[in-house]
């Protein structure tokens, strides 16, 4: 909204001006759109922000006073007994000195002079006062968190589950919204209706009869409930697509109808090039779904950690190290989780413009 | 059979439009085929099944015995609602919250969408993957995020709020606050939302912007007359899975308060988090596939409306048949 | 009827699917589970031979196994270090019945082992129930963990006798707090007494001797008056260790409650009925089984705590204590709290989150008296085998070996019921600690664990999980109310134990 603020007005006046004095007008447009969108990614990211930096944090960091927000430890003086005590900024007659607490108390405070070794007497409220903090990330949450999570193998199940999982709901879900989209079909939009409804019902209640019947087959403690469902059309792919598809003319199908291809052309060589930014979208969905698809994953993998997926190898990893560390470790464990879909998705949303360039409309 | 009904189509007229409306009917149903599979195979048990439990007093731990209840558990429903129980209460946490989080993810997915979007950002990979990153985290990690994020005492936006002056609320452990909070939450799920919405920009055809500049109209005759018409659609299929999505919420008031009760003060007793009290923790199946039920049929009249009223605002530029 | 018509529901889709399978390689069948947080080692050769739900026999490396599968996560059990000890209690039985099977059917028994995060737990276990694919031994767990289970548990009593195994060494009185309804529906594994927590360096810095350490000895104040060690002697003393960040103590003017670094003391993981035992023996349930009642003795004890909070600001209130200054709900361990009330328990927890980085030196003093008596709360602990098991008896054979390992009961914290106590901390909890907490061991130091061996005697005759008429609506509907004690600020007390009455009665009349 901004953006446009910022380059309309500049847009009419300037219709007749130089080529030079355009580019920099553009050059002005885009500086402001970009740094609205920033600011506001900044703060919508602003959690993000804390739990990257609190990763990268010694979980005694979290807990104590006057830290600071970036990353670091307390210098900490080791005396000749071998005893450690932490370094504090302590203001004296000849100003701030770095001073190591040996026995704080309420009135007066023991401090060690890391200089000379000596004790010294002093007055005031020790709790003021600020450790000396030196900037240190570090690795040791990610280090544990590598060494306790499988990671290659939580990586693997994962990558069966919503790999197989996306290819069978992309394709059903094309197909049936197809169906939905382009054909007279009496009855069809009570048929649409149930479909919506099936999404409708909450998993909570669903899940006991659809746990008795997979149980019945084998296949609980194995992968199949999370994969062979996704092959029969998942209700919101194809309420998606099929408003996709209702969004495209006629006209281009209707040629090609006149030209005698079958309906499966039609979609495949019509109306897939045309709709490739919903089908990336709901590829992405039902991936990025499966990836963090929860509750479904644990019912049916309890008792094999060999197939957990990443999600429930990441909860059963949280629920035992939340008490740790202040959660240091969940928020890197999650982290790291996500490093690839982010990757994926990066690389994914550019499709979002070839997709436009296919359907020969450019912006 | 080619030559069949070529013969049919020569010689009998009539027959023949009906034989291709059967064939576009039987092609359609193919093309459903595996939905319908499907909703045989994996759905309709399910759903039958919840349905015939909520005529019983099914209880998990004595799963074999259990027995008819004629319509009791819909009339103890029925009575919770009327008299502000556990049922009526947890539907009115969950109405409120939807009164409040559907607009806000709407609006916030639809903004951010177009923002990125705009010809004139730099870096649009980069934005548009900042603004989905937070669907990545899984909801156990970005709650544990957010409770510390919102801390009354330490949390980070109290102590910016505070650096400002500003009064800051003590989100998840203040009754008024706690969904408002969840709503905050919210905003981080807003990544698949704003990935539809692009995905219908990105249908949008240039020439109707041009058509509305030659007529001389600003960007906000742009957006009113030519952006929300041509991602109608879209944006009726986001309200619909974000009323349908509220209506089943659960995930993040169940991490949030660890007994499930709805704290703080039961402002966060929603709907599903009684109906999965009922069922998993009190045993009560049949009377949580009750609870189901007639949330089933409370989302299926918004559906009817909203379908009803699309008709009027939502434009197919493909037609609706 | 309708079952027979629920059943052919379930077999027209188990046939249907069967149908949609084919299509679909089938993914690969699993070895006996192990931990979620392992490294994966490669599994054995295993081929089920039967896949139904319980009963499994499996044959690993050509030899047929009875499979007894345990399932723990109701209660403790799911820290790393608890799970490493699990797998290796698990392997070694494994061994064990490989070279002499003692199964009934002659075959050696496989242990295979089942860790449920605690927060998930429970609907797991209810799905594989509802489903009748329960897990064959259950635990550790505890009475309220049980309670949401009644009726699952299988009498104990006819097992123990068959395997020849004797109960007599019990306390009979710990025997009956076991039993629902006379029948022993668990194995007696462990007790948790309770205990106060101190840290020592925090009374050093406020220069305040430390709490007694024996039932009779008394506390002396900064006066130098010398006083009993009762519930008023802990709110006088806390309120001395509380402190903010000017460093002024809750006692003095000017003290500001909304910069507080430091407080006086904390329930570890409060629990109103555990509160309220804190104060005196009692429940919310009258003699005849279905009144609702609040004893004075507890009321006392909740005003006591509300107090603490918010008048005397020595306890944290819910947000303070989910702060990361009070380590996001673990308030003992970030060193900011100068004595809490814990169970024995907490030992396990003290060694696996590493507090030993905030806290150096620590040891345990004897709970506190209301007018004149102690009582101090305990947990008791039992490993369960379910109904649907249907290998009983070699479920029993299995966890009689599981709770003779010492070193396990030692990562629960959990002293065994039988045998020399002290010995047993000396033996497996000190040396626990003894890595994470060198400065208490240093120059021959220990934490003195006659306190919570003494405290036994002061448990409460009615359990603080007893049974109440509709047990987890009941406790769910109190829980509402207790949480906002530390959520609320100007509560009426006396509303709040009419609520709760109110409440309570309400679901124990609707009690089945």
């Amino acid at each position: 909204m901004t953006g446009n603020a910022l380059s309309l007005p500049l847009a009419r006046s300037g219709r007749r001006r130089s080529p030079r004095a355009r580019a920099i007008r553009l050059g002005i447009s885009r500086l402001g759109v970009t740094l609205f969108t920033a600011s506001m990614a900044m703060i919508f990211l602003l959690p993000l922000v804390y739990m990257l930096l609190t990763s990268f944090k010694d979980s005694t960091q979290m807990t104590a006073l006057n830290a600071p927000l970036w990353p670091a430890t307390q210098q900490i003086y080791t005396a000749a007994d071998g005893q450690t005590y932490t370094l504090y900024e302590v203001p004296t007659a000849s100003g701030v000195q770095g001073l190591a607490l040996e026995k704080p108390g309420r009135v007066t405070s023991t401090f060690i002079d890391p200089k000379t070794g000596q004790e010294v007497e002093w007055q005031g409220n020790w709790r003021g006062l600020s450790p000396v903090w030196s900037l240190t990330v570090s690795f040791d949450n990610f280090s544990t968190v590598l060494d306790v999570l499988n990671f290659p193998m939580l990586l693997r199940n994962t990558l069966v589950v919503s790999v197989l999982g996306t290819i069978g709901a992309v394709s059903s879900a094309v197909l049936v919204a197809f169906g939905f989209a382009r054909f007279r079909i009496p009855g069809k939009n009570g048929l649409f209706l149930v479909l919506i409804m099936t999404i409708m019902l909450p998993f909570q209640v669903t899940l006991i009869p659809q746990y008795i019947a997979f149980l019945q087959i084998g296949w609980v403690g194995t992968l199949l409930p999370l994969i062979v469902p996704t092959f029969f059309a998942n209700a919101y792919n194809v309420f998606l697509l099929r408003q996709y598809f209702l969004t495209l003319p006629r006209e281009l199908d209707e040629a090609a109808q006149m030209d005698g291809a079958s309906p499966l052309r039609i979609l495949w060589s019509v109306i897939i090039p045309q709709a490739w930014p919903a089908i990336i979208a709901v590829s992405l969905f039902h991936f990025f779904f499966s990836w963090n698809d929860f509750f479904v994953p644990l019912i049916y993998l309890s008792g094999h950690a060999d197939l957990f997926t990443m999600t429930v190898g990441l909860q059963a990893f949280s629920a035992t190290y939340a008490r740790a560390g202040s959660g240091t470790l969940t928020q890197t464990a999650a982290l790291l989780a996500m490093l690839l879909p982010v990757a994926i998705f990066f690389v994914a949303q550019r499709a979002f413009m070839r997709g436009v360039v296919i359907s020969g409309v450019e912006k | 059979m080619v030559i069949v009904e070529d013969n049919e189509s020569v010689h009998a007229p009539p027959p023949r439009r009906m034989s291709l409306a059967r064939r576009e009917t039987l092609m359609g149903l193919a093309f459903l085929s595996p939905w319908l599979i499907g909703l045989v195979v994996f759905t309709a048990l399910p759903i039958v099944a919840s349905l015939v439990l909520s005529f019983t007093d099914f209880n998990l731990l004595h799963p074999a015995d259990f027995r008819f209840i004629g319509l009791d558990n819909y009339t103890r429903m029925w009575n919770e609602l009327m008299n502000d129980g556990a049922a009526g209460k947890s539907l009115g946490v969950t109405a409120r919250f939807a009164l409040m989080s559907v607009p806000v993810t709407i609006v916030l997915a639809l903004g951010v969408a177009l923002l990125v979007n705009r010809k004139l950002l730099a870096g649009k990979p980069v934005f548009r993957t900042l603004f989905f990153m937070p669907v990545l985290i899984p909801l156990v990690a970005s709650t544990i995020v957010w409770q510390g994020f919102l801390n009354g005492s330490t949390g980070w936006l109290g102590q910016i709020l505070r650096s400002f002056g500003l009064p800051s609320p003590d989100w998840f452990n203040d009754p008024s606050w706690a969904l408002p909070g969840l709503v905050l939450l919210g905003t981080w799920g807003i990544g698949n939302m704003t990935l539809i919405f692009l995905a219908g920009l990105q249908g949008v055809p240039t020439e109707l912007y041009e058509a509305v500049k030659i007529d001389g109209g600003g960007p906000w005759a742009r957006f009113r007359h030519v952006t929300l018409p041509m991602i109608s659609p879209v944006l009726f299929y986001n309200i619909l899975i974000s009323i349908i999505g509220v209506s089943q919420y659960f995930t993040q008031a169940y991490v949030l308060d660890p007994g499930s009760n709805g704290n703080p003060g039961g402002s966060t007793y929603f709907y599903n988090l009684n109906l999965y009290k009922e069922g998993w923790s009190y045993n009560q199946m049949g009377f949580a596939s009750a609870l189901a039920w007639l949330m089933m049929l409370i989302v299926v009249v918004a559906a009817l409306v909203l379908f009803r009223t699309s008709a009027r605002w939502v434009f197919y530029a493909g037609g609706d048949r | 009827m309708v079952r027979r018509g629920f059943t052919r529901f379930a077999a027209l889709a188990s046939v249907a699917a069967l149908a949609a399978s084919a299509c679909t390689g089938a993914a690969a069948t699993t070895a006996p589970s192990t931990g979620a947080a392992t490294p994966s080692a490669p599994p054995p050769q295993v081929t089920p031979a039967t896949t139904a739900g319980g009963g499994q026999i499996v044959s690993v490396n050509g030899v047929n196994h009875v499979v007894v599968q345990w399932y723990v996560g109701l209660g403790s059990g799911t820290n790393p270090s608890q799970i490493t000890v699990e797998q290796k209690v698990v392997s070694d039985f494994n061994a064990l019945q490989d070279k002499t099977p003692t199964g009934t059917k002659g075959m050696p028994i496989l242990l295979s082992l089942n860790i449920v995060q605690n927060t998930t737990a429970t609907d797991i276990l209810k799905t594989q129930l509802a489903a009748n694919n329960a897990p064959d031994i259950v635990g550790p767990v505890g009475v309220k963990g049980r309670a949401a289970f009644q009726g699952v548990w299988a009498d104990i009593t006819p097992l123990a006798k068959t395997a020849g195994f004797d109960f007599s060494a019990y306390d009979p009185n710990l025997l009956k707090q076991l039993s629902t309804n006379g029948v022993l529906d668990g194995f007696p594994y462990a007790v948790y007494p309770s205990m106060i927590f101190f840290n020592k360096d925090l009374f050093d810095e406020a220069k305040l001797p430390y709490p007694p350490q024996k039932v009779g000895d008394k506390y002396t104040m900064p006066d130098g008056t010398k006083v009993d060690w009762t519930w008023d002697t802990v709110r006088k003393l806390a309120m001395l260790l509380s402190v903010d960040n000017k460093g002024k103590d809750a006692t003095q003017a000017g003290f500001d409650p909304t910069n507080q670094v430091q407080f006086g003391f904390d329930f570890m993981w409060s629990e109103g009925r555990r509160m309220g035992s804190d104060f005196g023996n009692g429940g919310f349930v009258a003699a005849d089984g279905k009144t609702a009642q609040f004893p004075d003795a507890w009321k006392a004890a909740w005003t006591w705590y509300y107090n603490g909070i918010w008048t005397d600001h020595f306890i944290a209130n819910t947000t303070q204590e989910n702060s990361t200054l009070l380590a996001t709900g673990n308030p003992p361990s970030s060193g900011h709290v100068a004595m809490a009330q814990m169970f024995q328990w907490y030992d396990c927890c003290m060694a696996a989150t590493s507090p030993s980085k905030t806290i150096k030196k620590w040891d345990v003093a004897i709970q506190p008296s209301y007018n004149g008596t102690i009582s101090a709360p305990m947990d008791l602990d039992v490993f369960s085998i379910t109904k649907a098991s249907k290998d009983a008896q070699d479920a029993f054979t299995a966890l009689a070996y599981i709770a003779g390992r010492g070193d396990l009961s030692a990562t629960y914290g959990g002293i065994p019921l039988v045998g020399d106590q002290l010995t047993y901390y000396h033996k497996y909890i000190d040396a626990m600690l003894k890595p994470e907490f060198p400065e208490i061991y240093a120059n021959g130091g220990l934490i003195n664990w006659q306190v919570p061996i003494d405290m036994e005697k002061y448990a409460p005759a009615i359990h603080h999980e007893a049974a109440m008429p509709n047990y987890v609506k009941s406790m769910d509907d109190y829980s509402k109310i207790w949480t906002t004690l530390g959520t609320t600020k100007g509560l009426d007390m006396n509303k709040v134990f009419t609520d709760v009455t109110t409440a309570l009665q309400t679901d124990f009349s609707a009690a089945p």
